[in-house]
């Protein structure tokens, strides 16, 4: 579904993903994990087109698409989601109106009709009771005065919403209290099915205690030094990544 | 020809025929005045931005339309609001005859109001003359426009909408306003001013305003301004409060060549509330000026400002808004705001809030920020499926969206947003 070769890329002369390969099939859930400032974010950016990056190298096919050549509007069309690590407050905008909007432009994009107000509200309420979010939530601007875990809950309600075929997760669950944790985790396995596929970002092994992964891959220094499945989130969380590092020197 | 040769003073000659002694004086005054001032120049602190020197390329004729046609007045309305209270004014001419004034009030022609008198005590009484060159050529050759007076302790059912036409089809004119409005004490109106053209010939318009809001009366007032792109204007509205009223000036400019708005307000009386409120939303090489003041003069009252500007194009903006507390006006509250976003790499704005305090007990505050529309929102609408362009298009609507809400008349507001959307 996601196949990323060599994958290098920088910002402001300053080299920061420097080859990065990884394929995620359907059905699959991925965590990466790995200490700050190693390429996390960068790498989530990139795959939703953040155009602030240069790629200078490398390729990644998303189905059957060159994803670089798209804008970020035509990946979130393709089915590409990420969940930012700090969401974006747009003061005068609704959560409502926001959501309303990008619904219909994806269904545009798929060349599908819009949804009637009716059909959406019924959707969002649908989707505000298994993320357990405050329906008065969505008539404020968006994200603006949210606390940080309302922030967080809010894109993977958004996710919800949209069901996406591939949904990067950058550190949603940093700023979550354990109840928060729960619902955010459950609201991903809600929607986790044979054709979709999720890649997690995360500095602790307690998500994945919710939403199991498949394989666990460490990104430090703008590579993917290791990979494994889950018993590896649970070494580096007892650990940490030295031995990680150590290893990859040699 | 020289430059001084084209200036308006020349253009202009007929002194109005039927005035009282009082308005004789007051425009006698004004030509002293007018004499001795020359069209300002950007070396005048005033007019720094904005220049007028695109004014003599042209050649002006004072002669105005006679008629209107079926079409235009049709586009004369807004949805809503086809039982207001309607008032067609085309070049400054009022024609009762198109319009739907209400029993309660009294509307007239500027020059029927003059020969009744109306005038006397009010013409040229707030709107200074004397360093003002745009004041003085009006008060001096004026002789269109309207006068309102809402009686004592009238509330008006529903809004007055005043359609201002300028029509420049076949030739290019210079045009001179003059409003009075009384809001006698207790009463309550909102007046909403719609600017229009037709034709493409370039036009001159100086409007004067003169608004009086006695003891206890509320006036909300609106004007969109909304002229093609060979219109000039100069627009003048100057205000007297008195105690316990409330005035409100919403100014929404959206086209117009070059445009010049001088909004002044003496807040003289207590317990006042005086609301100023701008959004700009330029294109092209349009180019507006807005100079405000609030002047309080009184102790225990409110003033609160914010004008907004959206730049795109080659379009400039320049803000220009003062606090004036003088040393009586203890325990003033007053409060400015200006945000722009500048949407082009060719668009500009220079702003200057000012703030001058003689009185020890007050409290003030003003800013201004200038900025782009911004890029983290629009990733971040993108990345959830939204096209740039109707990224663009919800944030400039957010951003407009605080002044919007400010308009009082629902349907006014729906129409304002179609405009600007
Ligand atoms: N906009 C930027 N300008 C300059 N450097 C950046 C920018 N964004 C990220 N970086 C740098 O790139 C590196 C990787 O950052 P990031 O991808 O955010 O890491 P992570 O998410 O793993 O903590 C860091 O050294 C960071 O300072
Ligand atoms: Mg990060």
């Amino acid at each position: 579904m996601l196949s990323i070769k060599n994958l290098q890329a920088r910002i402001e002369e300053k080299e920061i993903l420097k080859g990065i390969s990884l394929e995620i099939r359907p059905g699959e859930v991925h965590a990466i994990m790995g200490p700050n400032g190693s390429g996390k974010s960068t790498l989530a950016s990139v795959l939703a087109g953040k155009d602030q990056y240069e790629i200078t190298g490398g390729e990644v096919r998303f189905l059957d698409k060159d994803l670089l050549e798209l804008a970020p509007e035509e990946r979130a069309g393709e089915g590409i989601f990420l969940a930012f690590q700090h969401p974006v407050e747009i003061p005068g905008v609704t959560t409502t109106n926001f959501l309303k909007t990008a619904m219909n432009e994806i269904r545009k994009y798929r060349g599908l009709e819009p949804l009637d107000a009716v059909q959406f509200l019924k959707l969002l309420k649908e989707k505000a009771k298994i993320l357990q979010m405050d329906e008065s939530l969505m008539k404020r601007s968006l994200n603006e005065g949210f606390s940080g875990g309302e922030k967080k809950r809010n894109e993977i309600f958004q996710m919800a919403m949209l069901e996406p075929r591939l949904a990067v997760l950058d550190e949603t669950d940093s700023g979550l209290d354990i109840d928060a944790l729960r619902i955010v985790a459950e609201g991903v396995n809600k929607l986790k099915n044979s054709q979709n596929a999720f890649l997690i970002i995360t500095h602790f092994q307690r998500i994945l205690d919710y939403i199991q992964p498949d394989f666990v891959h460490v990104l430090f220094d703008g590579r993917i030094i290791k990979s494994g499945g889950k018993e590896l989130a649970l070494e580096l969380e007892e650990k940490g990544y030295d031995w990680v590092k150590a290893e990859a020197a040699v | 020809m020289t430059d001084t040769d084209k200036d308006f003073k020349y253009i202009f000659s007929s002194v109005a025929p039927h005035t009282t002694e009082y308005t004789k004086n007051a425009r006698q005054t004004a030509l002293q005045h007018l004499e001795a001032l020359n069209l300002p120049t950007t070396k005048h602190e005033e007019w720094k931005y904005t220049n007028l020197k695109n004014l003599h390329k042209e050649e002006f004729t004072t002669s105005f339309s006679l008629e209107i046609d079926e079409n235009t007045l049709k586009s004369m309305s807004i949805d809503g609001l086809e039982d207001a209270y309607k008032i067609v004014c085309v070049d400054g001419v009022f024609y009762a005859k198109y319009s739907n004034v209400p029993q309660n009030i009294e509307i007239l022609s500027f020059l029927e109001a003059e020969k009744a008198g109306k005038l006397d005590n009010l013409f040229s009484s707030v709107a200074s003359t004397e360093n003002d060159y745009f004041n003085a050529l009006n008060a001096t050759y004026a002789q269109e426009g309207i006068y309102i007076r809402v009686p004592k302790n009238t509330q008006l059912d529903k809004p007055v909408v005043v359609f201002h036409l300028t029509d420049n089809q076949t030739h290019n004119k210079a045009v001179l306003v003059r409003n009075t409005i009384v809001s006698e004490s207790g009463s309550e109106a909102k007046i909403a001013q719609i600017y229009q053209t037709k034709g493409n010939k370039t036009a001159f318009v100086s409007e004067v305003s003169e608004i009086f809001v006695a003891q206890n009366a509320f006036l909300d007032c609106y004007k969109i301004q909304n002229e093609e792109a060979q219109v000039y204007r100069v627009d003048t509205t100057q205000v007297h409060q008195s105690t316990y009223s409330r005035f409100a000036m919403t100014t929404i400019s959206l086209k117009g060549a070059l445009v010049r708005n001088n909004l002044n307000v003496q807040i003289d009386g207590e317990h006042c509330e005086t609301y100023m409120n701008g959004l700009s939303y330029l294109g092209e090489k349009s180019h507006f000026d807005h100079h405000t003041l609030a002047d309080h003069r009184k102790p225990n009252s409110y003033s609160n400002e914010l004008y907004k500007g959206l730049f795109d194009g080659n379009s400039t903006g320049v803000f220009n808004g003062k606090i004036y507390v003088r040393q009586d006006a203890q325990k003033t509250n007053a409060y400015q705001q200006n945000r722009n976003v500048l949407l082009s790499e060719n668009a500009s704005i220079y702003t200057k809030p000012q703030l001058e305090i003689w009185a020890d007990d007050v409290k003030c505050s003003h800013g201004a920020t200038t900025g782009k529309l911004d890029e983290t929102a629009l990733f971040y609408m993108r990345a959830r499926g939204i096209s740039e362009k109707e990224a663009k298009k919800l944030l400039l609507k957010a951003f407009a969206g605080e002044i919007l809400e400010r308009i009082q008349i629902e349907p006014l507001k729906e129409y304002v947003e179609t405009l600007i959307s």
